[in-house]
């Protein structure tokens, strides 16, 4: 389900300088602004997420009928019963803005991209935020499949179990990566009250 | 077959359906219908009974590419399911609409699927579905306007069947991809669609304002299939029977005759919204529909005067011509940034030159400048060949330019200004030449409009050129080419002009134009093109859409003129150096041209430009300036390459380059920030870039690379997953082309992984990549 968020995307200004190698704004705050505003105004962010049991079978463990493959998962998800898994995406229209930007003036371009980074990141936070509030629940850290081992190859897997495709238009390319290229897929762990409390 | 004056009912959610009848998550839903026909048969049989006269077949997910690993043809799982729904319909006289949904990959510029490929992917589906006895067709849940458009047309070149498309909007209005409704009404009316509308998206209380605005734009029957409201958690959908149908009502009552439920809706949802609309009277639709041509996500209305930007005609323009007999499509790219930065309206695009092969090209320019601008392009081409070429990659709708009053062109042209849904422009002239008098112009107008109209083409959709000719040949140009105008205004049609030949030859030709654009807006100028980076002329169209009442409340007036520039306030002199360092554009520019009063131009590339390049690198590599900074110099440093091309095509003298370099993001990658800012620092040491840009197969790098002849190629990854790709692309360079060295980076090489890969150099950045070419042009 599309998940509502309650404040607004923040893009930082550091990790936009930081994210382009530089240290803090390096002579160039006016190219700096010029790409926060620009990337403000093109973003579309919206997420999706679902709730799921998890379950483990013969020591592998699987989700809405796929298999989460790998030990980091595994063990990022210890102890957890259920999870969440989410998509988010802040749209077309920046990356096409982008490549224009890099044809004609590649520093906004530049800058444009890694404030947009910023503000997937955001929007990632943003949405677990939503989350834990609406459910009550409390959850690990975001994991994405080519995190640790686990396959990029379970990228479709992902896009389907939150109908990605048609519930924020994300898409995914035949070598698996994500489209719009500014978007993130992840599995968050629901800690369990007792681990929570402790 | 279905009477479209009428209110039709079409079926509801097929999907949810399946589910409910024990359907498990995950499954293809197509081969659940095809191993489970009884279950699928009660379902449409269901909707039969609830009242609808349409279902549609269970072919959403029945292309090629979805199908892939199902076991099961595209023609197989067509015939299967629309016989299902044929079987269920014959007890109720009901219809059987083919389903078509989208692809499941995204088409160019998005995605990498090549829009003729995506044509051929939904023709196997439209034969097999006019095979299999479908009464019609039904594209649904488009996100992208080219998707929708290669569906449809692939629908009307395969079948004779009808073809209703639908396309999936977010509350807001827009498709994910950026698509309005206005874009996707001008479309898809002008591709023949015989119903439009709007399915899934949200419920039908949010569809309202969207088909309330639907209606303004088209006179085709409307379609609405909204979802049952929004999801719950628990994956039902939160308006009611009830609420759904007093809803459907409200959108009846709007415009939409075409009435029926996308997911979560039940059959229930179709009787009680049958029940509800049947004596629902629809809104009738606008008298009169304005001339708009579009993009995918922008549309220009011709009811007032607008801009066609000229500079993508090679006539005269040396270094545009060198660019397409180059095929450097990033020059051409930046010419239609500018100028829909500098404000025009709508694109010209002309790639006619006797060496290239004009479709060809035209196809390649068009999808190009369509990545880079959100502008309607206007195809410029006598060959019939290479306006159909245009017309069918233009994502959105389009302008010809141009017919004439010969039958020859008119009886070949308009039928491809018909098939596309275009607006056609007709120059005043035909078979015996140009007529010297403003009554033969209009004479040969109307004939170019009664033609048209007899192809169904509607005198709005017209354009008529009453011809530039040139005021210093005939003091009577001028007055003749106005009279015909207004004349030919009173027709109906729009009008337009290429506006700069007026003062072909004489002195001060900008103080000619501009009070020539002025009369002709005045005497009923719609189209002027223009260069939109002349701000005399600029400034003549928008103060005259201010006086002619065209910008309400002078809003766009105040906007451009109230803001005051300010550009180098303290009247500073910066040199090259300076304006270089501290990445002054305008001001390198200037030092360039004061420059070039005393040196020659390759002296000021090798003694001036490449020496502060280098300062500027070794800063970066000192950690004395940054990435920003660095790309921020390369920007100025490039405005002053430009001053020095602009000047030697003046002088006819031809720019040397430094060497060929083949940049291209490999295959699999999509991620090219990178590699442009490469090809940015590279383009100013003055070596000849050819961009590939991303997603690039090996058996394409080296192609171009055999053709250049390039020494060097420099190849870009940016995840470990297409690494794979790039060792095998260094691999096929080394084997075909060993004169060619290659050059890798991004994000996850290193110096250890280029070497394993083979790869000749590796650089760690934009400024590493300008040593290597140096290395490797050290000799030339």
């Amino acid at each position: 389900m599309r998940i509502k968020i309650y404040r607004e995307i923040e893009i930082s200004e550091r990790e936009m300088f930081n994210y382009a190698r530089c240290r803090d704004h390096c002579g160039v705050e006016t190219i700096g602004r010029e790409a926060i505003n620009l990337t403000r105004e093109l973003m579309n962010p919206v997420s999706v997420a679902n709730r799921f049991p998890l379950e483990r079978r013969d020591g592998k463990l699987y989700v809405n009928g796929f298999e989460l493959v790998g030990n980091s998962i595994e063990k990022h998800l210890e102890g957890c019963e259920e999870c969440f898994i989410m998509a988010a995406t802040i749209g077309f229209e920046i990356d096409k803005n982008i490549y224009s930007l890099s044809i004609v003036k590649p520093s906004v371009a530049l800058l444009a991209d890694t404030a947009a980074s910023s503000a997937v990141e955001d929007l990632c936070n943003a949405t677990c935020e939503s989350i834990e509030k609406d459910f009550g629940v409390k959850l690990t850290s975001r994991f994405s499949p080519g995190y640790g081992d686990l396959p990029l190859e379970s990228q479709p897997d992902f896009l389907r179990a939150v109908n990605a495709g048609k519930e924020i238009g994300l898409t995914l390319t035949r070598s698996l990566l994500l489209n719009p290229i500014k978007s993130v897929t992840a599995i968050m762990g629901v800690i369990p009250e007792e681990k929570e409390n402790a | 077959m279905l009477d479209l004056s009428k209110r039709i009912i079409l079926d509801g959610a097929l999907g949810t359906q399946l589910q409910r009848k024990g359907m498990p998550v995950g499954a293809n839903p197509c081969v659940y219908g095809i191993e489970n026909p009884e279950i699928l048969e009660s379902i449409h049989r269901a909707y039969f009974e609830a009242g609808s006269e349409v279902v549609l077949s269970n072919t959403f997910g029945a292309g090629e590419l979805k199908l892939q690993e199902s076991g099961y043809s595209v023609e197989e799982v067509t015939k299967r399911a629309v016989a299902c729904a044929k079987n269920a319909a014959k007890d109720f006289n009901g219809k059987v609409a083919l389903d078509v949904g989208p692809l499941g990959e995204l088409l160019e510029p998005l995605g990498s699927l090549p829009f003729e490929r995506a044509v051929e992917l939904f023709a196997r589906q439209m034969k097999a579905g006019e095979e299999a006895g479908a009464d019609l067709i039904f594209i649904e849940t488009m996100m992208d306007l080219y998707e929708a458009k290669a569906a449809l047309l692939s629908a009307k070149e395969n079948t004779s069947l009808p073809v209703f498309v639908t396309m999936t909007f977010e509350e807001g209005g827009k498709t994910f991809t950026g698509c309005g409704i206005r874009e996707m009404a001008y479309t898809l009316t002008g591709l023949s669609a015989d119903a439009i509308g709007i399915n899934c998206s949200v419920g039908p209380d949010k569809l309202l304002p969207l088909i309330r605005d639907l209606r303004k734009y088209t006179e085709l029957p409307i379609i609405a299939k909204p979802n049952a409201g929004l999801p719950n958690a628990d994956g039902s959908y939160d308006l009611t029977v009830d609420e759904f149908s007093f809803y459907m009502e409200k959108l009846c009552e709007s415009g939409a005759s075409l009435l029926g439920g996308c997911c979560g809706t039940t059959p229930e949802h179709i009787k009680k919204m049958k029940e509800k609309t049947e004596n629902t009277v629809f809104a009738p639709r606008p008298d009169y529909i304005p001339c708009t041509v579009c993009s995918a996500t922008k549309a220009v209305d011709l009811s007032r005067p607008v801009t066609v930007g000229e500079r993508l005609n090679p006539t005269g323009k040396k270094l545009l011509k060198q660019a397409l007999t180059d095929g450097d499509m990033n020059y051409i790219c930046r010419q239609a940034i500018e100028q829909q930065a500098q404000g025009a309206d709508v694109l010209d695009i002309n790639v006619g030159l006797p060496t290239i092969d004009e479709k060809e090209m035209m196809g390649k320019v068009v999808r190009a400048v369509q990545s880079v601008s959100s502008l309607p392009v206007q195809i410029d081409s006598s060959d019939p060949k290479a306006i159909e070429e245009g017309l069918r990659v233009a994502n959105g709708r389009a302008i010809v330019n141009s017919v004439n009053g010969k039958d020859e062109v008119l009886d070949e042209v308009l039928p491809l200004v018909k098939k596309y849904g275009a607006v056609v422009i007709g120059l005043t002239l035909d078979e015996k030449g140009i007529p010297e008098t403003a009554e033969g112009r209009v004479e040969i107008a109307k004939k170019i409009i009664k033609r048209s109209e007899e192809w169904g083409i509607s005198k709005k959709d017209i354009v008529i050129d009453c011809l530039t000719m040139t005021v210093g040949v005939n003091s009577e140009n001028a007055k003749i080419t106005l009279e015909a105008l207004s004349e030919v205004k009173k027709l109906g049609v729009k009008t337009a002009l290429g506006v700069s030949n007026i003062s072909f030859g004489l002195p001060r030709r900008d103080i000619v134009n501009r009070t020539f654009l002025a009369c002709a807006l005045r005497s009923g100028l719609d189209l002027a093109i223009i260069n939109p980076g002349d701000e005399l002329m600029m400034q003549t169209m928008e103060s005259f859409r201010l006086l002619g009442g065209f910008d309400e409340g002078g809003k766009e007036y105040i906007e451009k003129y109230s803001a005051s520039v300010v550009k180098n306030e303290s009247g500073t002199k910066y040199t090259l150096k300076a304006s270089i360092d501290s990445g002054l554009c305008e001001e390198a520019a200037k030092a360039t041209d004061e420059l070039l009063e005393k040196v020659d131009a390759q002296t000021l590339i090798s003694d001036y430009l490449i020496p502060i390049l280098d300062d500027v690198g070794l800063r970066y590599e000192k950690g004395e300036i940054y990435l920003p900074q660095l790309m921020r110099s390369a920007e100025a440093a490039g405005a002053a390459c430009d001053k020095v091309k602009q000047r030697l095509a003046k002088e006819g003298g031809e720019h040397q380059n430094s060497g060929t370099i083949v940049l291209a993001t490999v295959h699999g990658d999509i991620h090219d920030i990178g590699k442009n800012i490469v090809r940015a620092v590279l383009e100013n040491y003055g070596y000849k870039i050819v961009d590939l840009g991303r997603d690039v197969s090996p058996e394409t790098v080296l192609e171009a690379v055999l053709k250049t002849k390039a020494k060097l190629c420099g190849l870009s990854a940016l995840m470990t997953t297409t690494v794979p790709s790039m060792e095998k692309t260094v691999k096929l360079i080394k084997e075909k082309a060993p004169f060619c060295k290659t050059v890798v980076g991004g994000a996850v090489l290193s110096k250890d992984i280029a070497e394993k890969i083979g790869a000749d150099f590796y650089a760690k950045d934009a400024s590493e990549s300008a040593k290597v070419a140096k290395e490797v042009y050290k000799d030339k």
